[in-house]
């Protein structure tokens, strides 16, 4: 009896130190100059991007991004948006927040973003894994780059 | 058995010691924009994304578009109707979208809630007697807003044994004081889910 609670609590500490090792967080980068084509690195989360379009819209820079997730389990991630004037310097750097979205399995979604102000000219999207430390799939995954 | 008893004891001391130096406290910088949500209550992400929406939705409406086209309206932000169960600063909310709304260079706004300080600093300027009259400024000299921005908070809370499932709604209008017309609006929805 005293020695099953003793493998009990045993487990229950291993289980406690490995939870609180489990953190794991990918990235996914997307660039593009101007208001053109978006060129994005392929990742071990299988995200496509099936289109991008920009315009300007009240002198402000918006964008479209269509995203599908190429595999059947749902992806939890999330997206934000850095922007920047016609010098290369980010517009407001570190203002944008990251927007939590979820893809289904196979799923198509949008995600749209407006220039803070007229001077931002282009644009880059970092879209990455939500964090979700006790899930245990992240183990499975690779570091990025 | 008694000594492989003491061995399992020491394992377990050792690994309870080490969870509870784990946990000593630390104090760091965390990600200010940050999506991961602690709990189901209303947080700085749902606050970010709501404002984030709103500006977006508002600046490009085509009417809107229109009205800003060669000139910057005139707002003043009204307090936030706040009817959901939590005590939420929902001034921090309405400042984040004015503060976005106004870095556009799209619209102006006026400010109430600092009218007091304002009528004390041109209350000073013209009695204190310490000022040069000629630079001091007058009382009624301010602009009004053209436009109002009125807005309602709104949770929806559901729980089991298993499941608390919390549904936000932001809604927010742009009324025109002379005419007294909703020029715009729109509604945020904000669900989050925690799982026991």
């Amino acid at each position: 009896m005293r020695k099953s609670i003793l493998v009990a609590l045993s487990a229950f500490t291993i289980a406690i130190l490995a939870g609180g090792c489990s953190t794991s967080v990918m990235d996914i980068d997307g660039s593009a100059g101007g208001a053109g084509t978006v060129n994005y690195k392929n990742s071990p989360v299988d995200i496509t991007v099936l289109d991008t379009r920009s315009r300007f819209v009240n002198d402000l820079l918006q964008v479209n991004m269509e995203l599908e997730n190429g595999i059947s389990n749902t992806y939890e991630l999330e997206y934000k948006f850095s922007w920047y004037d016609s010098g290369g310097m980010e517009v407001d750097p570190g203002r944008s927040a990251w927007i939590p979205i979820n893809l289904k399995g196979k799923e198509t979604k949008t995600i749209q973003g407006l220039a803070p102000n007229p001077s931002a000219k282009s644009f880059k999207i970092k879209i990455r894994e939500a964090d979700s430390s006790n899930s245990v799939f992240h183990w499975n995954l690779k570091p990025l780059f | 058995m008694i000594r492989n008893n003491k061995k399992i004891l020491v394992f377990v001391s050792c690994g309870i010691l080490l969870f509870f130096a784990s946990c000593s406290s630390t104090v760091k910088y965390g990600d200010a924009t940050s999506a991961t949500p602690i709990s189901t209550d209303w947080g700085s992400n749902d606050l970010q994304q709501t404002a984030s929406t709103m500006v977006n939705s508002l600046l490009t409406f085509p009417p809107i578009v229109q009205e800003t086209k060669n000139r910057r309206p005139i707002i003043e932000v009204a307090q936030v109707n706040n009817k959901t169960m939590q005590h939420i600063d929902t001034q921090s909310l309405t400042d984040a979208i004015r503060t976005k709304l106004l870095r556009s260079g799209k619209f102006r706004f006026t400010d109430r809630s600092s009218n007091k300080s304002t009528i004390e600093e041109i209350k000073a300027q013209q009695d204190s007697g310490l000022s040069n009259q000629s630079t001091a400024t007058q009382f009624g000299q301010q602009y009004n807003a053209e436009y109002l921005l009125v807005s309602n908070l709104s949770e929806i809370k559901q729980k089991n044994d298993d499941v608390i499932d919390v549904y936000y709604k932001f809604t927010m209008s742009l009324k025109n004081l002379k005419t007294g017309i909703l020029e715009w609006s729109d509604e945020q929805e904000i669900r989050k889910i925690k799982e026991y």
